[in-house]
């Protein structure tokens, strides 16, 4: 009886899961239809299939994005936005589930409204202080403009990351650790060899949400970034706009490109989430 | 070994503490681990805001110098108006508070809906993905997709699913339920527009709540389920006694973020519907890009609006805290 | 050199190569878009000292750059010889601080530029354009019995001929870019208003010295108000931008639209059939006081020199060169965009697209003669009521006097009604 109800769930699960994989899938599918299509037939058709396959579209918008070195420069941008945010944030997310200190509460729950801070008017200030750093302008090399591209999004990052590391070490049992301090471990050496390894799942989210999310930016880099070599892949992907008619086909193909390397990092970072591997390190 | 609801406090403080400075510094040592983001905040985060804040008191069109070390404010380009803005949106200007109020209505509906919407899709999705046994990888990419493929791309899409003649009013139609279309295009007619734009939200903020969920999931020990179904209970009594209170933090900040993009978002309205039909999508967060953004260049009237709504997010947000914690 | 329009990089590359071949001082040509972006940055870049040499800023936006001194001052260098080579109505009327300008600047608190005096210049106009076409579907209205031949000559011909083409052929008269509230506010009340009332009425309806309610502009909102009661608007219109109005007109899902001077080289680019397509001026309304609408360019985007440039005198050259009547005939054929200098009617050197466009401005128009000052508050209640009018939320009856009301609150913030 109970098999039979649990394979019925899981039946059930499964039309869930396809149902909704459908849904998310359609948009995409469109775009790499759409990447095949003749501009006219963007326009004119629906259909999802493209009534001759152009790819000359999607190779011409891969030679005209001159793919790599911008590719390389939002590899940079978005790795160094990552380990940042991994690196800094779960120290922070540690401090505040595993250790005490003077006004602990308050810094938490500070941080936390940094994250409902309006995005809008922040930017000519950020603007002020990274030219008062030397970190943009005419005098700035690509090093210097790089990180004051870089650290404004790491602390924007800040918030939500610091949130989900407290919760991952809080939700790990206090043995392990009170072991550890037994063992005469300092709380460092608790951090960065004991509880970080086993925090996989938390870093992977973390990882994933701020590459997507620095990948695909858009306003900051473009108001940061003079100089076309260091733009990034959103920011060359408007240099296709070169009529004026806006050339859907050409879009949709530099989405696409520009999507790609997120995929991939997300198919490598899937093992990360695989169910019971910190389950199954803590209880050994 | 037992699962711990996920905000627990560390171990109290040690009872009896000598007053001697270095004893007080080794207790508060945690604070290191707090130290560079407390930087990175000092540095690139403090001076925006305080900027941002005392920006409100101010009308200024983004020309000439407005800053605050040294202070300057710039004849006829800035001048200090005090609660001048504020007043003007908030109910002096006939017109604008008119539209401020209303946009503020919709973002109130968009926020309730949007949010519980995640919510309810999000955590049987990540629960379901949590069960797969097959293909778990492949579905879940397959969920995050609209995370990745977000812009102008989806925009575009979603216009088409609403045409008149598009796939909801195509799919309707072919299941004898053309009554239903809407004639005038779903986000051309002042009745469905915010629902059709509110679906596009809930889309596109379901894989980012379902990645939380699932691996907040993924702390919850099994043995937990194991004894609960030893004991006799349901798969709808592990649901609402186990998973749902131990993953009560995610879903806090799967609120706390919705409330918040539902508030100060504006992109896909701007995308999509740029407020229309007849601002029957408008909300605060599109007024605060015009002023900010737009060829209206008034940034103050952008902060001073920006401000008030973080007060509003803020509010709920506490209060959102305040029921975990006394869930916790 | 920075600019917000993609797809003018090509020409202007091109003027720089040239630039480049006569002076030997090179030029880059910078896009950042879309505007939100490229305002942004100027705001920024402003601020932060970064300002490149050579600037594209909206027209008329350049009073309130120049008011914070971030712009070289030109009005000693733009002679008679340069300012003879633009089209009339762009710089004489726009490029130079008007007094008209200045007494509306001094009585509202919220100017920023009061520290601009009457006849200065700080930008050159490159680019112009206008509204006000209407295009027409002959195919179509041929199906329908009516002669392609002969345009409407008033509005409410017009409104006839679209009901007919409803009745006869089941394809809905009209389409245009509804879904952004500028378009309908723009491109059909303002020029069916400023022939109905006549510039001088016009002016005073806007400036806070008359009344929406006033029949003139009573009969434009109700055409408005016919066009969608008798349901002439193409389906889903309201959620109809302005590109893809132009795509379902050139597919022949309309009979009519309404653009401007960029329209008719986007059509074509969809593969519509020049013979196919009529064109004429948005027709007054029957009674009017202008019988018909001339139409004159109007500056878009001027291009200036910053004070922080290190050789204005280079950038200043550049601009004489960059507005000279050849390159921006290269610029013509290379964008299909309207220059705002006068480049010759040559099909060889401009394309003849260009020439048909350049033959259709007048030198005049009402709107070049009319010191309107539309402000934001009465334009978003009477954008929005327009709208209305299709979602059926309201009646010209009930908006006028909202619009009223909106226009003297906002004009009483400014001090009071603009001086006549």
């Amino acid at each position: 009886m109970y098999q039979i109800r649990r394979s019925a769930a899981s039946m059930a699960s499964y039309v869930a899961l396809s149902a909704y994989a459908l849904l998310s899938l359609y948009p995409f599918l469109w775009m790499i239809s759409s990447a095949l299509k003749s501009n006219e037939e963007v326009l004119r058709s629906r259909s999802l299939f493209p009534s001759q396959v152009h790819l000359n579209i999607i190779v011409d918008t891969w030679n005209q994005l001159g793919f790599w070195r911008y590719f390389i420069n939002s590899v940079i941008v978005a790795v160094a936005v990552v380990l940042g945010i991994i690196l800094v944030y779960s120290m922070a997310g540690y401090g505040f589930a595993k250790t005490n200190f003077w006004g602990r509460e308050f810094f938490f729950m500070a941080f936390l409204a940094m994250l409902l801070v309006p995005g809008v008017t922040v930017l000519v200030p950020l603007i002020q202080l990274l030219k008062a750093l030397g970190l943009i302008g005419s005098g700035a090399g690509k090093v210097a403009t790089y990180t004051g591209l870089i650290m404004p999004i790491i602390n924007g990052g800040g918030p939500f990351a610091v949130f989900l590391f407290r919760n991952y070490f809080a939700s790990l049992p206090e043995e392990l650790h009170d072991a550890a301090r037994v063992d005469g471990c300092s709380e460092w050496t608790i951090y960065w060899r004991i509880l970080l390894p086993l925090a996989t799942p938390a870093v992977a989210t973390v990882g994933i949400l701020n590459f997507i999310s620095a990948w695909n930016a858009f306003m900051w880099p473009s108001i940061v970034l003079n100089n076309p070599d260091w733009f990034t892949l959103p920011l060359k992907l408007k240099d296709l706009d070169l009529q004026i008619v806006i050339q859907w086909n050409v879009r949709m193909a530099g989405s696409l490109i520009t999507v790609l390397p997120v995929l991939l990092v997300f198919l490598v970072l899937q093992r990360y989430y695989i169910r019971g591997l910190t389950a199954g390190a803590i209880k050994g | 070994m037992q699962a711990r609801p996920a905000i627990v406090a560390g171990d109290g403080l040690a009872s009896g503490q000598r007053k001697s400075f270095w004893r007080r510094l080794k207790a508060n040592s945690g604070f290191l681990f707090i130290l560079p983001a407390a930087l990175i905040f000092t540095v690139f985060g403090f001076y925006t805001v305080v900027y941002s804040i005392v920006l409100s008191f101010f009308r200024w069109n983004g020309f000439g110098k407005f800053s605050l070390l040294p202070f300057s404010c710039q004849y006829p380009a800035c001048a200090f108006v005090g609660l001048g803005n504020f007043r003007e949106f908030l109910y002096q200007e006939p017109t604008r508070s008119r539209y401020f109020w209303w946009a503020l209505e919709h973002n109130i509906i968009i926020g309730i809906v949007v949010t519980a919407g995640t919510v309810l899709i999000a955590l049987p999705l990540a629960i379901a993905l949590n069960r797969a046994a097959r293909g778990q990888s492949v579905y879940r990419l397959l969920i995050m997709l609209p995370m990745v493929t977000a812009g102008i791309a989806i925009y575009y899409v979603w216009t088409f699913i609403y045409e008149p003649d598009g796939l909801l009013n195509t799919v309707l139609n072919s299941l004898g339920l053309g009554f239903l279309q809407a004639k005038q295009g779903w986000l051309g007619q002042s009745n469905t527009a915010l629902p059709a734009l509110m679906v596009v939200l809930v889309w596109s903020a379901v894989p980012m709540a379902t990645i939380l969920y699932l691996a907040g999931l993924q702390t919850i020990d099994r043995d937990l389920y194991e004894a609960a179904i030893m004991d006799g209970a349901n798969p709808w009594q592990l649901l609402w006694r186990i998973t749902w209170p131990l993953l009560y933090p995610v879903t806090v900040i799967i609120v706390i973020t919705s409330i918040n993009a539902a508030f100060q978002g504006y992109e896909m309205v701007y995308l999509m519907t740029y407020g229309g039909p007849a601002g029957h999508t408008e909300v605060v967060g599109l007024q605060i890009f015009k002023y900010g953004f737009g060829d209206q260049r008034q940034l103050g009237m952008a902060s001073a609006m920006s401000w008030v709504l973080f007060l509003a997010v803020f509010v709920v947000s506490l209060f959102n805290l305040r029921i975990m914690r006394s869930r916790a | 050199m920075w600019t917000w329009k993609v797809f003018h990089v090509p020409g202007l590359e091109a003027i720089a190569k040239n630039f480049e071949e006569t002076e030997g001082v090179k030029i880059t040509v910078s896009a950042f878009n879309p505007d939100e972006v490229y305002r942004t940055k100027i705001t920024t870049s402003a601020q932060s000292g970064d300002l490149p040499d050579v600037l594209s800023y909206w027209s008329q936006g350049q009073w309130e750059m120049a008011a914070t001194d971030l712009l070289l001052e030109l009005t000693d260098q733009v002679d008679e010889a340069w300012q003879n080579d633009f089209l009339p109505g762009t710089f004489d009327k726009y490029g130079i601080f008007s007094q008209d300008k200045f007494d509306s600047c001094a009585k509202d608190d919220k100017c920023t530029f009061k520290n601009i005096s009457v006849g200065q210049v700080f930008s050159v106009p490159y680019l112009a354009g206008q509204a006000y076409f209407v295009f027409g579907n002959r195919q179509i209205i041929s199906d329908a019995g009516l002669d392609p031949n002969t345009p409407p000559k008033t509005a409410d011909e017009w409104l006839e001929m679209m009901k007919t083409i409803k009745a006869k052929t089941g394809v809905p008269g009209l389409v245009t870019g509804v879904q952004n509230p500028d378009v309908m506010h723009f491109w059909i009340f303002n020029p069916l208003a400023i022939t109905s009332c006549g510039v001088e009425t016009y002016d005073a309806i806007y400036n806070g010295r008359g009344t929406f309610t006033n029949p003139c502009t009573m009969r434009v909102l109700d055409w408005l108000y016919q066009v969608a009661k008798e349901d002439l608007w193409m389906p889903g219109i309201l959620q109809t931008n302005i590109d893809p109005a132009d795509v379902a007109f050139s597919q022949g899902k309309a009979a009519f639209d309404v653009g401007g001077t960029y329209t008719l080289g986007f059509l074509l680019s969809q593969g519509m059939d020049a013979n196919n397509i009529i064109s004429f001026a948005v027709p007054p309304l029957e009674g009017s006081v202008e019988k018909t609408l001339k139409v004159s360019p109007f500056p878009l985007i001027d291009a200036m020199v910053t004070k922080d440039c290190k050789k204005p005198e280079v950038a200043v050259k550049f601009l004489r060169f960059l507005t000279s009547p050849e390159q921006m005939s290269v610029f013509a054929k290379m964008t299909g965009d309207l220059p705002a200098v006068k480049v010759p009617a040559d099909p060889e050197k401009v394309g003849s697209t260009m020439v048909g466009l350049l033959n259709a401005l007048s030198e005049t128009s009402p709107f070049s003669e009319s010191k309107a000052e539309i402000l934001q508050e009465p334009g978003l209640v009477l954008k929005t009521g327009l709208q209305q009018f299709i979602t059926a939320e309201t009646t010209p009856e009930e908006l006028a006097p909202k619009i009223d009301a909106a226009n003297e609150a906002a004009w009483g913030a400014r001090g009071g009604p603009k001086n006549p």
